[in-house]
């Protein structure tokens, strides 16, 4: 079974005004990637949608529904981690917001990474367009209830700068996620990537 | 390997690749670009520091393996304590005897208040693992390269003099060994410790894997004893990924060999071991334990 849904978070609507209009779909396979997600014809012709999929093994313990769900709730909280670090509208100051998913330790040890964990070192572009947003989800299941997860990211940008030049943003590495009273949070992240243009690593 | 380090040997192999296709140095060489890539890494875990104290005990339940380990996340240091089984400690309730007998007696609250009686340090947490338990989370995570100094033959297996690669198995015989031809007790704790930088270094070339960390959490929860609930010990688990194992300083408290009135070999260790609290402060031990 596959799934598609726009990303409607509740309240996040005014932070998401870009893609509001692009509307970022999320792709939820329902299934492994043995089976792969049959690919939607986008309903603009520059969406590209957040392609989410349980790793193979990935959801030991999950009825097929119950993954399916656990796939698109966490799809939704990456397409508003994506949707407010890397997209929306250009040229823009604040990055921040992208943090709102992430449990308060995570969000202050994310702002000191803030190069990497968003797209704030292209936002002098003009636009930032998605060119693959791949995440594979492995679930963490203990005696039947969902724990927490890792997600495995695999994204690709273009940043348009002033001058029509264009700069391939990529971000590859993995957010942990906790599920705790119905609602999943970003704990920790290991993320790695370059915005076209060599990034400056964080003082330690 | 990682993906991320795939990927960038990948990118490094292109541009050599490229710099060799270069016809003849009368033709300007093509500009070959890097792009510097960059990396974040964090996990929230309490303030980013914690105390574990981890114990292996054996078939009759004594820990004779005892290390603390102090997670510095935010500074990326690390320091193992290693503690022998033999240390004679006052132990509440029980009197004086042997601190591999602290958790069969009281379990990890009894464990941790003598460890922190020892060293001034008090565990934040208390993991316990028996053999079973430590094959098991082994098995997972792989074959384990171990340094050694000095080589010997247990329990059929054959250690060498430097880098040793051990399944779960021998990995179990290596840490138990206590011969005086290795130097007791101290020797065994820091075994141990070899070990667990082996374990560390495997744990890290994998923890990126697609569903690694899910795996072996679920096998952690199934092969160690604590308090923690499944959630905390997810987040520790992702927590000791953060760990850099060349940032690990290890050391081993040691004192003064006796023998009790009922003739059991035992270690006083000194006033000085309680000082490793305040070395151990910034999570550095570059001078190993005080003496």
């Amino acid at each position: 079974m596959m799934g598609a849904m726009a990303h409607t978070r509740p309240g996040a609507a005014s932070r998401h005004r870009a893609w509001a209009v692009a509307g970022l779909l999320v792709l939820v396979s329902g299934c492994t990637p043995s089976a792969p997600p049959v690919p939607q014809p986008a309903p603009t012709g520059e969406q590209v949608a957040l392609e989410v999929s349980t790793a193979p093994g990935g959801a030991r313990g999950l009825e097929p529904g119950e993954r399916t769900a656990l796939e698109g709730e966490v799809g939704e909280l990456l397409s508003a981690y994506l949707a407010d670090g890397f997209l929306g509208d250009y040229p823009r100051e604040r990055f921040v917001g992208a943090f709102d998913d992430f449990t308060a330790g995570a969000a202050a040890l994310a702002a000191e990474d803030i190069r990497v964990l968003t797209a704030s070192g292209v936002s002098e572009a003009s636009a930032v367009d998605p060119r693959s947003l791949e995440a594979v989800v492995s679930f963490l299941v203990e005696d039947g209830e969902v724990v927490g997860a890792t997600a495995h990211l695999d994204v690709a940008l273009e940043a348009t700068m002033d001058d029509g030049s264009t700069q391939r943003v990529t971000r590859e590495g993995r957010l942990m996620l906790l599920h705790q009273r119905d609602r999943w949070a970003v704990f920790g992240f290991d993320l790695a990537g370059d915005d076209g243009t060599p990034l400056e690593e964080d003082a330690p | 390997m990682s993906r991320r380090v795939l990927r960038g040997l990948r990118v490094v192999v292109v541009g050599l690749v490229a710099l060799l296709l270069v016809p003849d140095a009368a033709v300007r060489p093509p500009v070959v670009s890097l792009q510097a890539t960059a990396t974040a890494k964090g996990v929230d875990y309490s303030d980013g520091q914690v105390w574990v104290l981890v114990l292996g005990a054996d078939a009759e339940g004594h820990t004779d393996a005892i290390q603390l380990v102090g997670i510095d996340a935010p500074r990326r240091r690390t320091v193992v304590i290693g503690i022998p089984r033999d240390a004679w400690v006052d132990t509440p309730g029980e009197g004086f005897q042997r601190i591999n007998e602290a958790y069969a007696d009281g379990g990890p609250y009894l464990a941790g208040r003598v460890v922190e009686a020892v060293t001034g340090i008090a565990p934040d947490l208390v993991l316990w693992v028996d053999a079973d338990g430590f094959v098991d989370l082994l098995d997972r995570v792989g074959p384990v390269d171990v340094r050694t100094p000095i080589g010997f033959r247990t329990e059929g297996v054959t250690i060498r003099p430097g880098r040793n690669t051990f399944d779960p198995e021998e990995a179990l015989a290596y840490v138990r060994y206590r011969s005086s031809d290795i130097g007791d007790d101290y020797a065994r704790s820091a075994n141990q410790q070899r070990l667990m930088a082996g374990a560390l270094a495997a744990l890290e070339d994998q923890e990126d894997g697609i569903g690694f960390m899910e795996a072996a959490t679920a096998t952690a929860l199934g092969a160690v004893e604590t308090d923690l609930g499944p959630a905390d010990l997810y987040r520790l688990a992702q927590l000791v990924t953060t760990v850099e194992p060349q940032q690990v300083d290890t050391c081993v408290l040691t004192g003064t060999p006796d023998v009790t009135s009922g003739g059991a070999d035992v270690i006083i260790l000194g006033a000085a071991a309680a000082g490793v609290s305040e070395d151990a402060a910034d999570f550095r031990l570059e001078d190993g334990c005080p003496d």
